[in-house]
């Protein structure tokens, strides 16, 4: 069942990206539902599993719908990875624990495209990009995953006999 | 134990970000798909479509709750009590806007001699401000090659960066990193137009650059393409100038600000073309 829960968040945040948010969005800002799926991924699956799953999806919407490929795919890996630290931790239960894994690497993510664009010649004025794109999209997706990590925890969580979330001695889930 | 399973985490991810590094370094000029990608494209791309123009339909939903005149709120009314024979009406009216398009794409093509062209869908469109894409459902099966023009009825889109079995992907004239040879059609002067990534916008811009010094440039000239120094045919409108910047002494710096004839933000049919043409 968890199996089943995790295809259909993977599919939901890749049709939210490829096709809802590009079409709406204010401004082109919109936040990035795949990079809130693999860090949701790696609270509750591992870092690797997580990053493996992110990583190739981000490589498929690249090659699809992007110039380059392979940055958001390093994105949403990297992401992944350092989010696992928070598996079967008890902490990651806050949600502004993977908000700000979210808001970190959105930031990343977006430096790394920027970085790109102008290597390939673009001469967008950064601090204009940084105030008017990069952090309005970060925000954006820090308050989407508030929604997204209610929606995980009730689908993703495994759950002990009592119903009750269990937790170790160590203070792990 | 723990500290080995770190350890390979960690090496793991140094390769991953390695490879995937090289791979965006190699993939961020033109290049032929391999046949995995080009297979990958066309498993995902009918899927990516149908669920692009459902998106749209979303967007349309909510554009028609903003319309708020007496004739729509009677319109409304009525779509409640005849919805059958309104979704009929709908239909009807999404062929003929489509039939439309086509045709004046088709007028549009007629001005062209001994052009050769294929019709495409917009299927997909890029996700950041940074590169401006969109992804067609016409691939290596209807002709279409690297490099080929793309234009929509009223002007010029970009040209094709990739191509799939079934689909390919252009990049715009609005992307900032793609630089194209116009002709100011009054004065015959020759430049680069490039695009600008706006920010906080929806209006997309280009940059008319290397314009001879001394240039009677005026808001309201039509750029056309040069055809020079690509495989762009000449006369494809490109936009307007909506602003002229003189810098007389640096001809290097931007010479005015285009507003192209597209509208990027709904762009639906437009036509590749696999011949090269001229305007009449």
């Amino acid at each position: 069942m968890k199996k089943f829960w995790i295809v259909c968040c993977v599919v939901s945040c890749v049709v939210l990206d490829c096709a809802f948010f590009t079409n709406v969005n204010l401004y082109g800002i919109c936040p990035d539902m795949t990079l809130i799926l693999s860090v949701l991924l790696a609270i509750h699956m591992g870092g690797l599993q997580s990053g493996i799953i992110t990583g190739i999806l981000g490589l498929i919407i690249d090659l699809i719908l992007n110039s380059v490929i392979g940055i958001t795919s390093i994105a949403y890996f990297t992401a992944a990875i350092a989010a696992g630290a928070c598996y079967k931790k008890y902490y990651a239960e806050y949600v502004f624990v993977p908000m700000a894994y979210v808001l970190i690497f959105e930031i990343l993510k977006q430096h790394l495209l920027f970085l790109v664009s102008v290597l390939m010649g673009s001469t967008v004025n950064y601090f204009s990009a940084l105030v008017e794109y990069i952090l309005p999209c970060a925000i954006a997706s820090g308050l989407m995953i508030v929604p997204a990590h209610l929606i995980s925890r009730a689908l993703l969580l495994e759950k002990g006999r009592t119903g009750g979330i269990q937790f170790s001695k160590r203070g792990e889930l | 134990m723990k500290g080995t399973a770190n350890k390979k985490t960690i090496a793991i991810t140094i390769v991953a970000v390695i490879v995937l590094g090289l791979l965006a370094l190699i993939t961020a000029g033109d290049r032929a798909l391999t046949w995995m990608e080009s297979t990958i494209g066309v498993i995902v791309t009918p899927i990516q479509g149908f669920v692009f123009q459902v998106s749209d339909g979303i967007v349309d939903f909510f554009e028609s709750l903003f319309n708020t005149t007496d004739a729509d709120v009677e319109n409304e009314q009525l779509k409640a009590r005849i919805a059958t024979l309104e979704q009929m009406l709908s239909d009807y009216e999404d062929t003929k806007a489509e039939n439309e398009r086509l045709k004046e794409l088709l007028d549009f093509a007629s001005t062209f001699e001994n052009v050769e062209y294929v019709t495409g869908q917009v299927i997909g469109k890029g996700q950041s401000i940074w590169f401006d894409t969109i992804t067609l459902n016409v691939g290596k099966n209807k002709g279409v090659d690297v490099n080929m023009p793309v234009i929509a009825a009223e002007g010029l889109v970009g040209r094709v960066t990739e191509v799939g079995a079934t689909w390919c992907k252009v990049v715009s004239v609005i992307d900032s990193t793609v630089n194209i040879s116009v002709m100011v059609e009054r004065t015959r002067d020759i430049g680069v137009a490039r695009g600008i990534t706006t920010i906080g916008a929806d209006d997309a811009q280009l940059e008319l650059m290397y314009l001879p010094t001394g240039n009677d440039l005026v808001p309201g000239d039509k750029i056309i393409t040069s055809g020079m120094g690509s495989d762009m045919p000449k006369a494809i409108p490109v936009g307007v100038v909506v602003e002229v910047l003189r810098a007389e002494e640096d001809v290097s710096k931007r010479n005015a600000i285009i507003e192209p004839y597209v509208d990027f933000l709904h762009l639906e049919e437009v036509m590749i073309i696999i011949g090269s043409g001229e305007a009449e």
